[in-house]
């Protein structure tokens, strides 16, 4: 007792800083520390005469565990030896208050205990030091799982770069991607200039100088956007990310990074603006085909009525003209934007009003025109019914409303009326000798009257006339 | 009464441009169906106007009979065509057409890009 001035050496056991157990060469628990308990969340009541795996039983889920194996040769060779022996790191699940088993990883040295006097070498009891180092594995674990994951997943080529050395540690991707064999670094020498050779000549002096820049400032962010020429002529198109990093222990700065083959989506993306570009000019050269259609029937027409010498004959072939026009003015609206299947019918109604002033030599008659629309998109096939109702409305009221020597205006209003509905006037201001159209029109214009029905019905649409100040006709029809 | 030149390939658009011309009161001496063709016209008849399709026969272009007639016969154009979006700026220059008509025609559309250059231009240098 003199040994330890008057103390109980349970008290020097107690306040290690490690974790302990005394185990005979059985494994039966002898005294546990109290950093032990705490450790494994266990009172000495739990542990005390009993083995270390009735204390202690193996994960049920990881059939694979060989603690017990590990443990019990580990001491084995402890009391065949004399000597303390280190296990290796390994993993023990410890089953907690609950039921449950939580994800411990240990590392354990056996120390012998020589308390036989009789036999100072037999070892008799063994202390069996126990680190958690849970924490440290499986973060390690995680971070290089994560590494290796973003590696292999993405196909991605890691590299640091050393840029006043020009060394280059990377991963074989790296090589690959360049066309170098990942398995022989003498044809790079782990430099760096070997790889920048191969960027194309055209990229080659951006990405030197786009390095040196990022050297320059610790931090900075490394952008490479390049073409790469391998030595069979093939082209990539890879780009850099990274960036550069002051080495703590050397001081020395550092290019980190990443380098990705785009080459699949660099040649998709060309493929697929080839493919606009080359829709664009098919749809460029059908319109150039319509509109010369369309110009060869009024030439066509315009051809019959100069041949023509009856007069009642020429003003239909006129009529003709203009109802072609009507048609055609819509077509001069498409193609203005993407969508083919409908137009702005304000816009195409402006170039409507522009034609038939011409047609109809308003300017000369002392007429106007006006038109007042909403912007409104309409789909093509009614915009072509509007159009061809508009022109017959208007035509009317030329011929039929004034006189030779009366002025006037002609309004075109196109506005949303109420529930979706869309409401199409034309009136004109005249009291000319045909402006009674209620008995005039009907023989007259046969044709303009049904072409107005007819357009109406196709519009889904109501027709509705009356005589106020002037001729007035309403066509409602839905959006 | 003007001198009209037509460089137009297509036929029918082709005389009934020269009939909306003579119904005009103009005179047109010829039809010319390609670039090389109008420029060797117009370079023996010296025409006031060249009336000007910009897609031709034979793959030639409008716009190269327009620059030469204007450059180096100073013969001014009317362009007449379903294309005017494949005229670029420099081209414009180059050609400074009288106007630029989209196809179809409207009724009466020629006659008052034909009367509001007379008034603004004497065409021609003769």
């Amino acid at each position: 007792m003199d040994h330890y001035d008057g103390l109980n050496p349970g008290i020097f056991f107690d306040a290690a800083a490690t974790a302990q157990l005394v185990v005979t060469p059985d494994l039966r628990i002898v005294a546990a520390n109290k950093r032990y308990c705490a450790l494994l969340g266990r009172q000495p009541r739990d542990l005390i005469g009993y083995k270390v795996f009735e204390a202690f039983p193996a994960n049920p889920d990881d059939p694979e565990s060989s603690a017990e194996a590990a443990l019990t040769a580990s001491i084995e060779a402890v009391v065949a030896t004399g000597k303390e022996q280190q296990m290796p790191l390994r993993q023990h699940d410890v089953r907690e208050a609950d039921g449950r088993y939580a994800t411990r990883y240990w590392r354990v040295l056996n120390s012998p205990i020589f308390a036989d006097d009789a036999q100072p070498d037999k070892v008799t009891h063994i202390i069996h030091t126990a680190e958690d180092v849970t924490r440290n594995t499986l973060g390690e674990r995680a971070d290089a799982a994560r590494q290796r994951a973003a590696m292999r997943g993405a196909e991605l080529s890691y590299f640091e770069l050393d840029p006043v050395s020009g060394r280059l540690i990377r991963s074989p991707q790296l090589d690959a991607l360049f066309g170098f064999d990942p398995n022989d670094t003498n044809d790079t020498n782990d430099a760096v200039e070997p790889f920048l050779e191969r960027f194309h000549a055209d990229d080659r002096i951006e990405a030197r100088a786009e390095i040196e820049r990022v050297a320059r400032t610790i931090g900075a962010d490394l952008h490479l956007n390049s073409r790469i020429i391998l030595p069979d002529g093939t082209m990539r198109w890879v780009i850099g990310r990274g960036e550069s990093v002051r080495d703590p222990d050397t001081q020395t700065v550092r290019i980190v990074g990443i380098v990705l083959d785009v080459t699949a989506i660099r040649e998709n993306e060309a493929r697929l603006s080839e493919a606009l570009a080359a829709r664009d000019l098919m749809i460029a050269e059908v319109n150039h085909r319509v509109k010369n259609s369309l110009q060869m029937v009024t030439s066509i027409l315009n051809l019959e009525g100069t041949a023509t010498v009856d007069p009642a004959a020429r003003a239909s072939l006129r009529a003709a003209t203009a109802r072609v026009n009507a048609v055609a003015a819509i077509h001069a609206s498409l193609y203005e934007d993407e969508d083919v299947n409908s137009v702005w019918i304000d816009r195409y109604l402006k170039r409507l009003t522009t034609h038939l002033r011409l047609s109809l030599s308003s300017d000369a008659r002392g007429l106007q025109i006006t038109y007042d629309a909403e912007s409104i998109r309409l789909d093509t096939d009614r915009a072509v019914s509007l159009s061809l109702a508009v022109n017959e409305l208007v035509t009317n009221s030329f011929k039929h409303a004034y006189g030779p020597e009366d002025d006037g205006t002609v309004t075109i209003t196109l506005r949303r009326a109420d529930k979706n509905m869309i409401l199409l006037e034309v009136a004109d201001d005249g009291t000319g000798p045909g402006a009674d159209r209620a008995s005039s029109d009907a023989k007259s214009s046969g044709l303009g009257q049904r072409l107005i029905a007819g357009m109406a019905a196709s519009l889904d649409g109501t027709i509705e006339q009356d005589q106020t100040n002037g001729w007035r006709t309403r066509i409602l029809f839905p959006e | 009464m003007l001198k009209f030149l037509i460089v137009e390939d297509n036929f029918l658009i082709a005389i009934d441009l020269e009939a909306q011309l003579l119904d005009m009161g103009h005179d047109v001496i010829g039809i010319a169906t390609t670039a090389p063709a109008a420029i060797a016209m117009a370079s023996v008849a010296k025409p006031d106007v060249a009336i000007i399709d910009l897609q031709l026969a034979e793959g030639t272009r409008g716009q190269d009979a327009a620059i030469a007639l204007w450059q180096d016969f100073g013969v001014p154009s009317i362009i007449v065509s379903g294309s005017l979006h494949q005229v670029t700026d420099s081209e414009k220059s180059a050609m400074a057409p009288l106007a630029m008509l989209s196809k179809p025609l409207m009724p009466g559309e020629l006659r008052r890009a034909i009367n509001t250059a007379g008034r603004s231009a004497s065409p021609g240098r003769d």
